[in-house]
């Protein structure tokens, strides 16, 4: 296992773990509906701690989610960017790399978009697709150079794009605080896009927004490229092993790029519809988190993208409907951090359990 | 420009790296063993939340507060450490799950409290700076260096104490060799998983003190999310650190002076933007990784080890 990880011609030295075993090593008995169920189950306990009832509050949450065409509208207002930000995420996954760089490169897609949409003057139709663009391609160079550097000098994926975020994140509040500044109030905002570049509204209730297609295409983009081209099976063969897949002529450095680079086109595209499907401005705070909640949605879809888009739904419903049930019945809305963590957890710790004793029985 | 460099910027600094340099020589020592401890992150927030409540609720002593996070930290981290090390869940995943699971659990946690104290907050006294005698009386650096919290003048003697263990000691020897070579260890009778479990609760005590210190050594206060991200800073650290203590206190200097640099720098009166400040340090951690690559890094790093084979 060391020879492989190590082989500089294969150039996965920076791997912690193979990556086969890693993929494997996610799939166990529980299914990701029952980790989720039973993290309501164990998150009932601090609801219950509140003073509240949990089926009281859990059914507020249900409400909050999917009560009527405005509660919709705001769980898929959430599900947009969670979906793109998820296919971030899984599609490297799928052939054993773990992108923590979403974060980032949905900052820079947001930035891209934002700079277009101020500076590159189009008609309203083309503009629009102008900044879809330019997030795309901005997301797809920050997420190609941890895929290089994993490459080429065998360093850590996930460290590397811990530390690109960091940077990303520090480039956005730059350019809000100083070039892009708008107004002289404390705590700074950027600019607003202008109409001509913002992603249409669509009805007249609610958070509906053109975005939803972009979501939903991507979704498609990405079931095709995993199941339908070179590309996808090179990923499905990696997963199960660099050595194999070097041995059937696959390029893993170049694959390692390419699947990096893939996935931050898709995180760009998330902050770029959050930008200009609901935000219209960049802040400091413009990113709640969607990133690390893709980490999540990633593993529980285990790299499938129709299943990236249910389960984006519903964690998107879950920060939708915390928020009222926050207001109703008084439980902190940040319980729901907690019910999108546990269910990782539980898979993670579930699938490792299986491999134990499947060991265990194979080793006598 | 030259009102920014003075003896203030140099005691902030000293006050911005504590937290840093106390979780990254946990994670250092983590990661010497074998494990990749992404949950720093999550026991700042922990250790942080429970500093605050232990000070409020033993007596308004900071002293007990400090041995709540501890005591909270090494179960919490018990319980992680069972899961990641003996089990072998994913630590990348584990980890970052974690850390959501911590920032939602301390908010929901610290939202009921302050709403049931009349919505206050969390607040709690800080741990009392100590003058050391004679050295904090030196000219330009005294005060500035030996006027500081407990927590730091600890930190800074910790990665002393972890600079001798690791290179002068049978057990440093000992945990670098579960983390280089794992099955040569178990050959040589080390018994590896014991090793990186105790090493990884020891890393997530430190984060938890980590986080202690912002809480009730520098804010006063517990607020969501006190630890910004601080828990993945380390990791940047130790990397910088060249994964060896003392090369790790430097790497938090650097840091700690980053963030103070862009903390006094808000004007517009230097030439550089503080934006840029902060994210040097990254920047300088990415190019280590690029240069030295996998070379310097544990060999067994975020890998699960088996017996039986």
């Amino acid at each position: 296992m060391n020879a492989i990880t190590q082989d500089p011609e294969i150039g996965a030295g920076g791997r912690s773990g193979m990556t086969g075993e890693r993929v494997k090593g996610l799939a166990g008995k529980l299914t990701p509906v029952w980790a989720i169920l039973l993290a309501f189950l164990v998150g009932a306990i601090p609801i219950a701690a509140a003073g509240v009832n949990p089926i009281d509050a859990y059914s507020t949450v249900i409400r909050g989610a999917l009560g009527g065409p405005y509660e919709l509208s705001v769980t898929v207002r959430f599900m947009i960017p969670l979906c793109l930000a998820g296919l971030a995420v899984a599609i490297p996954y799928r052939c054993g790399l773990f992108n923590i760089g979403a974060e980032g490169q949905l900052a820079l897609g947001a930035v891209a978009a934002l700079a277009v949409s101020l500076y590159v003057p189009a008609p309203p139709g083309l503009h629009v697709l102008l900044c879809l663009l330019a997030a795309g391609v901005a997301g797809a160079l920050w997420g190609a150079v941890p895929g290089a550097l994993l490459a080429f000098r065998h360093a850590n994926e996930v460290i590397t794009t811990i530390m690109l975020n960091f940077v990303a994140l520090f480039a956005l509040q730059y350019l809000v605080r100083v070039p892009w500044r708008s107004g002289e109030g404390l705590f700074p905002v950027s600019k607003d896009v202008p109409e001509s570049a913002r992603l249409a509204e669509l009805g007249t209730t609610g958070n509906w927004h053109l975005g939803l297609f972009v979501a939903l295409a991507a979704v498609a983009v990405a079931w095709v490229l995993v199941y339908r081209t070179r590309f996808g099976f090179s990923l499905k063969i990696m997963g199960h092993g660099l050595r194999a897949a070097h041995n059937v002529g696959i390029s893993v450095k170049k694959m390692f790029i390419l699947s990096m680079s893939v996935g931050g086109l898709f995180a760009g595209l998330a902050g770029s519809t959050e930008l200009l499907g609901v935000q219209y401005n960049l802040s400091p705070l413009f990113n709640p988190g969607y990133g690390f909640d893709a980490i999540g949605i990633a593993i529980l879809s285990r790299g499938n993208p129709l299943l990236v888009l249910v389960f984006a739904f519903v964690f998107g419903g879950l920060r939708a409907g915390v928020t009222l049930m926050q207001r109703v019945e008084g439980v902190p809305a940040a319980i729901g951090q907690v019910l999108i963590a546990l269910p990782v957890i539980f898979l993670a710790v579930d699938a490792a359990r299986q491999q134990y004793s499947r060991r265990r029985l194979r080793n006598g | 420009m030259g009102d920014v460099f003075n003896q203030e910027l140099l005691a902030a600094s000293v006050r911005l790296a504590t937290p840093l340099l106390l979780a990254a020589l946990g994670g250092l020592v983590a990661w010497r063993a074998g494990v990749i401890n992404l949950a720093m992150e999550g026991f700042m927030l922990i250790g942080a939340l429970s500093a605050a409540l232990g000070t409020m609720w033993l007596g308004d002593s900071p002293w007990l507060g400090l041995l709540a996070s501890v005591a909270v930290s090494v179960v919490t981290a018990a319980l992680l450490g069972l899961a990641m090390v003996y089990v072998g869940a994913d630590q990348t995943v584990t980890g970052i799950a974690f850390n959501i699971f911590a920032l939602g659990i301390t908010s929901f946690t610290a939202t009921l409290i302050s709403r049931g104290s009349g919505g206050s907050g969390i607040q709690a006294p800080l741990v009392k700076n100590v003058s050391l005698p004679v050295l904090s009386d030196l000219p330009v650096v005294g005060d500035a260096l030996f006027n500081q919290s407990p927590l730091t003048y600890f930190a800074i003697l910790l990665a002393f104490a972890l600079a001798i263990m690791l290179y002068r000691t049978g057990m440093g020897v000992t945990l670098r060799a579960a983390g280089e070579h794992a099955r040569a260890a178990d050959t040589a009778g080390i018994v590896v998983n014991r090793i990186r479990f105790w090493a990884f609760v020891f890393s997530c005590v430190c984060a938890g003190l980590a986080g202690a210190f912002l809480s009730i050594g520098y804010v006063g206060a517990f607020i969501t999310n006190i630890s910004q991200g601080r828990g993945y800073i380390a990791i940047a650290i130790i990397i910088l650190g060249q994964w060896r203590p003392l090369g790790t206190l430097a790497a938090a200097a650097v840091f700690g002076l980053a963030q103070a640099l862009a903390v006094r720098w808000t004007g517009d009166t230097l030439p550089i933007p503080n934006e840029a400040i902060q994210a040097l340090p990254y920047v300088l951690a990415l190019v280590v990784v690029a240069l030295v690559g996998k070379a310097k890094g544990p060999a067994e790093e975020g890998r699960h080890y088996q017996r039986a084979a």
